[in-house]
């Protein structure tokens, strides 16, 4: 069930209705229909991996339960820690990266000579599995961490690793953020629903609108990267740029508002990333909820930036190149990480990784000439590296490179010049929305009600006639 | 809540009202103004899905002009029927292909499937009426929303160019190069009749009874006609049930069946399409019944069985 699918138009009224209508106000019952509703949402996907999904968080509310109980028991605690973080990770890592380590272990050995007969598995990647993995993760280490108490209503912990607007592609929510508004009763919030509404409008624009017709012209160039010449494939991987972000950002977007709908609030995932002016920046403002999954749960715990520049460099590195395999199991993620560690480091040795921490020009109108530089530097830098990202592998993605840096010929082939114009909206809209949490927050604040509706009714008209082929989120397959 | 739920049906209903507005006014500029006067103009027309755009070469048959396109339903058929024979007085006769596979329930597809929608659902929709919106809203509601944001952008072109012109859009002879019919022939798979074979398409059903009653109104002669299949065929299978429906549904409307007509391998494109080679034979022998007197003849189909047997 998309989010831009009329299942889902039917699906949510249906919630909606029942959760502030039919249900008498009382949490208990609130929070069983909203995982009733987050259970149907996923067995829409695939029903198979209910149980798998069941599993895991049982597991975790079991082992919870049993860390909090063995708090002056350091071996048992660790034991239940272990087993939690062991099980996870394994179902993670047979279901996404069994195949990927046997084919590359396969390759090394017949690289050198051997003969190699190794069965790989034939199975779905389960959808959300990395997500929901490193809810029900995060959970049992802030326990073991003494950081929160465990959540002893089955229903409460059931509610948190499957709420349906995160369950599929996040944001990744932490129980310290979650839960209590979860455990806590909710009354409608008119001007909540409405800022949930207008951030499902605004997220249904990049999704539909952005995403969807700039990825079957980036498939198209993708696809066959020597067919077209130097400008084409630099066109395709800004497209990609645009594709991924509409994608991505749009998709958290519609959960954030969604989640809203019912009171309750999301971290926030995104926060305009490509007008960041440098790579440090980009990475506190992209995926938000995963880049600080990593910190404080990998980076901080291997040291952090504690203990000088070398062991700063190496965490830096670690958390990339992990996260680069979270993305999946393929070189180019890996590869892709590695760039952007690369692209860090410079920042890091000189101490500049944090020189830009409010967005920029904030308080201004235009950038300054310096803040464009580093803007479309920053900019370039990160398309550069999404060709890894997009391409199937890392011979394809060097083929990709080697067409743009052949430089031959910089007409840019067939291309709509309605999705340049919309494209251009989109920069321009995020742009006056920067400093709100989503673009058309600051719409709110617009005094006169008909100018508002007349926008709102605009990107509605926009989504509507401009709805692509409609394609499946991009992270549903990490 | 009562004020935010107000709120969001007002503004939904705003956004289906400027929608649907503009869907309304664009179709009534298109369809007041759409042409589809023929170029040379000719008596007889032909109609039809791939079968006849294949077989009848019209630059070898006289006064005759081929209009059929491939993947073609009768609903689209109908309404082009209307338009070409409103503004185009000089046709005399309507020559439509009726044939086993256009009456057998898995062409359904051409109405209803995203890929047939989009060829030609946006093109028609300024002609259609509330049944035909229906039609496809029911059976596939997602494609249908994407249908009327194509047609909102085509016809809105079409609006703002005063482009209207739907003449040299509406179907004509295509020429096939290819033989392949030993391929066909040596692949079991091709050989089976398609799924739902044996159940009739009401829609097609229903387009047909409108079509003839379009001829009426326009007091223009029609006939149903069958262009060559290979024997092969397995659109052979459904013979029966398409005799029966002709002969309950259709008695009063005379059927030139010509699917006897020899064809060598070579002039085969593949089990039910003719290829050039096999267009210009076939053409040159229909154009000859013609000048002979077929459409006159008190039994046409001894008339082309004695035309088969010269």
């Amino acid at each position: 069930m998309l989010f831009n699918s009329l299942s889902f138009a039917l699906f949510l009224p249906v919630v909606f209705f029942i959760y502030w209508f039919g249900l008498g106000k009382k949490l208990v019952l609130q929070n069983s229909c909203l995982l009733i509703a987050s259970y149907f949402f996923y067995g829409c996907w695939d029903w198979r991996f209910m149980l798998l999904l069941i599993f895991s968080t049982a597991l975790d509310y079991y082992s919870g339960l049993k860390i909090a109980q063995h708090k002056e028991n350091i071996r048992l605690k660790k034991f239940w820690l272990v087993l939690s973080v062991g099980l996870n990770l394994g179902f993670l890592g047979i279901f996404k990266y069994y195949n990927f380590f046997v084919g590359s272990f396969s390759d090394l050995l017949q690289s050198l000579g051997a003969e190699v007969h190794i069965s790989t598995l034939n199975v779905i990647l389960p959808v959300g599995i990395s997500f929901y993995t490193f809810h029900g993760l995060s959970y049992v280490i802030d326990i073991y961490y003494n950081k929160i108490e465990p959540e002893k209503d089955a229903i409460n912990y059931g509610l948190f690793v499957s709420f349906f607007p995160l369950l599929v592609a996040g944001p990744i929510e932490r129980a310290t953020h979650l839960l209590p508004q979860i455990k806590k009763s909710r009354d409608f919030d008119p001007l909540a629903a409405r800022e949930g509404l207008r951030q499902i409008l605004w997220g249904l624009f990049k999704k539909v609108v952005i995403a969807d017709n700039c990825a079957a012209l980036v498939n198209d160039i993708f696809d066959n990267p020597s067919a077209h010449n130097s400008g084409t494939l630099l066109f395709g991987a800004v497209l990609f740029a645009f594709q991924i972000y509409g994608d991505f950002s749009g998709y958290s977007d519609i959960a954030l508002g969604t989640a809203r709908l019912f009171g309750v609030r999301l971290l926030k995932n995104f926060a305009f990333p490509y007008f960041s002016r440098d790579i440090a920046e980009f990475w506190r403002r992209w995926h938000i909820s995963l880049s600080s999954w990593f910190r404080d749960y990998l980076y901080i715990p291997l040291g952090g930036s504690q203990g000088g520049l070398g062991l700063k460099i190496r965490n830096t590195f670690i958390i990339f190149l992990v996260s680069g395999f979270w993305h999946g199991a393929n070189w180019t993620f890996i590869v892709w990480g590695l760039l952007n560690a690369l692209y860090i480091l410079p920042l890091l040795i000189f101490d500049r990784n944090r020189n830009n921490l409010a967005i920029a020009a904030q308080g201004r109108f235009l950038p300054s000439i310096g803040e464009i530089f580093n803007i479309l530097l920053t900019f370039s830098l990160t398309c550069l590296a999404w060709i890894f990202f997009r391409a199937e592998n890392l011979t394809d993605a060097f083929t990709y490179l080697k067409g743009i840096f052949s430089f031959s010929g910089w007409q840019i082939g067939n291309f709509s010049s309605s999705l340049l114009g919309l494209i251009l909206f989109l920069i321009i809209v995020e742009w006056w929305g920067r400093e709100g949490n989503f673009a058309l927050e600051r719409v709110k604040s617009w005094r006169f009600k008909p100018a508002r509706w007349a926008f709102y009714l605009l990107i509605g008209l926009l989504i509507f006639l401009y709805q692509g082929k409609s394609h499946e989120f991009i992270y549903f397959q990490f | 809540m009562r004020a935010f739920l107000l709120e969001t049906a007002l503004f939904l209903s705003l956004l289906s009202a400027i929608i649907g507005g503009t869907v309304l006014f664009l179709n009534n500029q298109i369809a007041k103004n759409a042409n589809f006067k023929l170029p040379n103009p000719q008596k007889i027309i032909i109609l039809g899905h791939s079968h006849p755009e294949c077989a009848y070469n019209d630059s070898l048959i006289s006064n005759c002009r081929n209009l059929s396109e491939s993947g073609e339903a009768y609903l689209y058929t109908a309404f082009k029927l209307e338009q070409v024979l409103a503004q185009n007085p000089e046709i005399e006769t309507v020559w439509l292909e009726v044939s086993n596979n256009q009456m057998q329930a898995s062409i359904n597809n051409w109405i209803t499937e995203e890929k047939y929608l989009s060829f030609r659902y946006n093109k028609y929709l300024p002609f259609f009426g509330w049944p035909e919106y229906a039609l496809i809203a029911q059976h596939n509601p997602s494609a249908f929303f994407n249908e009327l944001a194509m047609a909102i952008k085509l016809n809105g072109k079409k609006w703002l160019k005063k482009d209207y012109d739907f003449s040299q859009s509406i179907g004509k002879f295509a020429r096939l190069e290819v033989a392949k019919v030993d391929s066909f022939l040596n692949n079991p798979q091709m050989l089976k009749p398609l799924p739902n074979w044996d159940k009739i398409s009401q829609f097609q059903l229903f387009y047909l009874q409108k079509m003839r009653q379009i001829c009426q109104k326009y007091a223009k002669k029609l006939f149903f006609i069958r262009s060559p299949m290979h024997p092969k065929c397995p659109h052979w299978a459904s013979e029966t049930q398409f005799k029966q429906i002709l002969a309950k549904e259709f008695s009063e409307v005379e059927f030139l069946d010509f699917s006897a007509f020899p064809l060598q391998k070579s002039e085969l494109a593949d089990l039910e399409h003719l290829n050039a080679a096999g267009a210009a034979r076939y053409s040159v022998w229909v154009d000859s019944l013609l000048k002979n007197g077929l459409l006159t003849a008190p039994n046409k189909q001894e008339f082309i069985q004695n035309g088969l047997n010269l």
